[in-house]
């Protein structure tokens, strides 16, 4: 059970977020859109400690948190029970996939060697890069870079993964094999709070959708309530906008599927 | 008819350089190195820390330091610190060329941690903390190496800057590679002036490049013990728009 | 410490040496130029032979250090030249030339072997789609080179220049060796009268620091100026 209460965060005379409430039970995948400036990305960021919330409250199972005033030792023992996952990946470069996974299990939970090599090689196998174990993260594409990275947060068994636009600085064609990860993730029971563009997870995945902008979240509902019956006058036309932009982007794709088609017979 | 250029003296008077190379141009960089890396990670650390005035004075100490020419800090040290402290007479002069380069060395040390530490992505680090690690740890496991590994190149210059510096040490009397070829030299009444020096020159110039050979090797294995995200040649055909701001 | 001698002798005899070292750096620098320039195209272009030579005395004179270098040529060559006008019997003081010969061949040398680094650098740092570019606009490579590629290598090697000018400025200090009398040089005459060393050395690194400084705010402002006209990257 994890909720947030009132957080409030500015940057300078920039205000960010203007007061959000958010509660998920486990297992709940909370898909939250938006235009880009809304805060989406901010919140996570707040839930995570990355930023320092001007205000709230954060409640996971039985942790209580003041977002502004945590102390180190509150924040380190939040972060052992949460899950990140980044927009560029964010892989320790000097490291190998495997490494990447196990790091956080030997190092920060003195998990010993062994154990910690299996778990991570089973959550690389997970998400189906059972062949990279010992490759760089500068040798693997992006997607199977972010592949890597869900498998980081999702080895350390957390209560909870925050996905940071996972797909948004990948390629048409391999946002599908992130997504079918997370999918399955979500499948499995794990609990998400994913910010993303893509709606297809929205629709397919999400036990919530939460629409935010301005700082405000503007509406929230079951996928269906808020594709298919949008209440709010912005909701419609941040949904109208981006249906359209889906169209010319998957139209992108298959012309670009067409062109490497025609290729590969010459 | 005397040549022009005694070749066989050069080739003769090497020898001669090689114990002073050892018992004093090897013996204040190995100090200078030692000592100049904690104190230039001492300074890389005010530089880059949250104290305001901590910051501005590194920095400030930096560039005063490194304004002035070799030359005049050491006999700003030989002159001045004995006058103040009448018992640095007694020290041998190593002493002063050793400070003097642990002095300049340190400057530069900061400047090239400080760079390699800012080089790298901030994600790194926050990663690392989502991960649970704590900012010690964070630094050793995932900082430090990759900082370490963009460092190096700047390091061997370094090094190879300071052996070359350690000639100036003749002007306060040290008998290093330079020194002890002035001495050969005014022992023969010049005899042999272009051989001589051509003779340090040479020994100086073969230390430079086992260094940087030294160095190159230790980039090759560093490099295989990590890749960095700098390389980005190997999948040309999958297309990548890497996100990075 | 004797602050008199500081403020009054000190100081006056450093502000007669600074014009002694801007002449020696500049006339160096300027000197040295054209040539590692030179030199850094023969090394890019790889024209046989010449870049390799041309390396191997790079490597040379980064891999010495500059009083060795110093000695070889005001100390070394004259003896050498000696015994060839001794030889021919010319009517020639081989030891009687002006030290200032030396100064400028002993300095222009070594910044050629760093001024080549930075030329050869900044030429291969423009990006290889300027030449495609230039070539498919139907510019010949001469025209490429000198209208697209050398003016935009110029203007990345600036900053590195500047920087070797600073350095060259703080490397003249050794012409004293040389019986030049620099900033250095006419503080420590007038040190010797009363034994003001310490003093000395204190006025001289001042004198080094304040101009040391403006310099480098100088050339900021410079570099600063020149960005704005610079190709902006691309959006």
């Amino acid at each position: 059970m994890i909720a947030v209460k009132g957080i409030k965060k500015s940057f300078g005379s920039n205000h960010v977020l203007k007061g959000i409430d958010l509660s998920l039970e486990k297992g709940d995948v909370v898909v939250i859109l938006g235009p880009s400036g809304s805060g989406k990305t901010t919140i996570l960021r707040c839930i995570n400690f990355l930023e320092r919330a001007d205000e709230g409250q954060l409640t996971i199972g039985d942790m209580q948190l003041d977002l502004s005033r945590a102390s180190s030792r509150d924040i380190l023992k939040l972060r052992k029970r949460t899950g990140f996952v980044f927009q560029n990946y964010a892989l320790f470069a000097n490291k190998t996939a495997l490494q990447n996974v196990m790091l956080g299990l030997t190092a920060a939970r003195r998990v010993p060697r062994a154990e910690a090599e299996q778990r991570a090689k089973a959550a690389l196998d997970k998400v189906g890069l059972s062949e990279k174990y010992d490759f760089y993260p500068s040798q693997l594409s992006g997607g199977q870079q972010q592949r890597v990275g869900i498998a980081r947060a999702v080895a350390l068994n957390p209560d909870v993964i925050l996905f940071d636009e996972p797909t948004s600085a990948l390629d048409p064609e391999l946002i599908g094999e992130v997504l079918n990860v997370m999918k399955q993730l979500a499948k499995e029971g794990m609990t998400m709070i994913v910010v993303t563009h893509e709606m297809s997870f929205a629709r397919d995945v999400a036990s919530n959708v939460i629409f935010m902008d301005g700082g405000v979240i503007v509406e929230q509902g079951t996928p269906e309530e808020i594709f298919d019956n949008p209440k709010e006058e912005r909701t419609k036309q941040f949904l109208k906008r981006i249906l359209l932009e889906d169209e010319a982007e998957t139209e992108i794709a298959l012309a670009r599927e067409k062109v490497r088609e025609a290729q590969q017979i010459d | 008819m005397r040549p022009l250029l005694d070749w066989r003296y050069i080739i003769a008077s090497i020898p001669r350089l090689i114990p002073p190379f050892f018992q004093v141009t090897l013996t204040c960089v190995v100090i200078t190195l030692m000592v100049g890396t904690v104190f230039g990670f001492l300074l890389a650390a005010c530089k880059l820390g949250k104290n305001k005035v901590l910051r501005h004075v590194a920095y400030a100490v930096t560039d005063v330091i490194r304004s002035m020419p070799f030359l005049v800090m050491l006999f700003l040290l030989y002159y001045g610190l004995p006058k103040f402290f009448p018992a640095l007479n007694a020290l041998n002069k190593m002493f002063f060329l050793t400070l003097g380069l642990i002095i300049f060395a340190s400057c530069r040390l900061s400047e090239i941690m400080r760079s390699a530490y800012e080089a790298i992505n901030r994600n790194q680090m926050e990663a690392s903390l989502c991960v649970g690690l704590s900012v010690p740890q964070a630094m050793w496991h995932v900082i430090v190496p990759q900082a370490f590994h963009i460092a190096l190149p700047n390091m061997g210059n370094l090094l190879v800057g300071m052996v070359l510096e350690t000639a100036l040490g003749f002007t306060i009397g040290v008998y290093d590679i330079m020194g002890t070829a002035k001495l050969i030299n005014s022992g023969e009444y010049g005899a042999h002036n272009l051989e001589i020096y051509l003779a340090a020159a040479l020994l100086y110039w073969a230390i430079s490049l086992i260094i940087a050979g030294i160095t190159n090797q230790l980039e090759k294995l560093n490099k295989s013990a990590h890749a960095g995200q700098q390389k980005r040649g190997l999948f040309r055909g999958i297309g990548r728009r890497e996100g990075e701001a | 410490m004797n602050w008199v001698f500081i403020l009054r002798d000190g100081l006056t005899a450093a502000l007669q040496g600074i014009p002694v070292s801007l002449y020696i750096t500049f006339v160096s620098l300027l000197i040295a130029m054209p040539f590692s320039f030179l030199c850094a195209m023969a090394r890019v272009k790889r024209v046989p032979i010449l870049s390799q030579v041309i390396t191997v005395v790079v490597s040379f004179l980064r891999g010495t250090p500059l009083v060795v270098q110093l000695f070889i040529i005001y100390s070394g060559f004259p003896s050498v030249l000696n015994l060839i006008v001794k030889a021919n019997g010319w009517d020639f003081d081989a030891f009687g030339i002006n030290p200032f010969v030396y100064a400028f061949v002993v300095f222009s040398m070594n910044v050629l072997g760093t001024l080549t680094e930075v030329f050869r650098s900044s030429l291969s740092a423009v990006s290889k789609d300027q030449t495609e570019a230039a070539l498919s606009v139907g510019l010949n490579h001469f025209q490429t080179n000198c209208l697209i590629i050398i003016p935009q290598a110029l203007v990345s090697a600036i900053p590195n220049i500047c920087n070797e000018f600073l350095n060259l400025f703080k490397s003249t200090s050794l012409v004293y060796l040389m019986t030049i009398q620099d900033i250095t040089g006419k503080v420590r005459i007038v040190a010797a009268a009363g034994y003001d060393y310490t003093e000395a050395y204190f006025v001289i690194a001042v004198v080094y620091f304040v101009l040391g400084f403006t310099m480098e705010k100088l050339f900021q402002r410079m570099e600063g100026r020149l960005k704005t006209y610079k190709a902006a990257p691309q959006t």
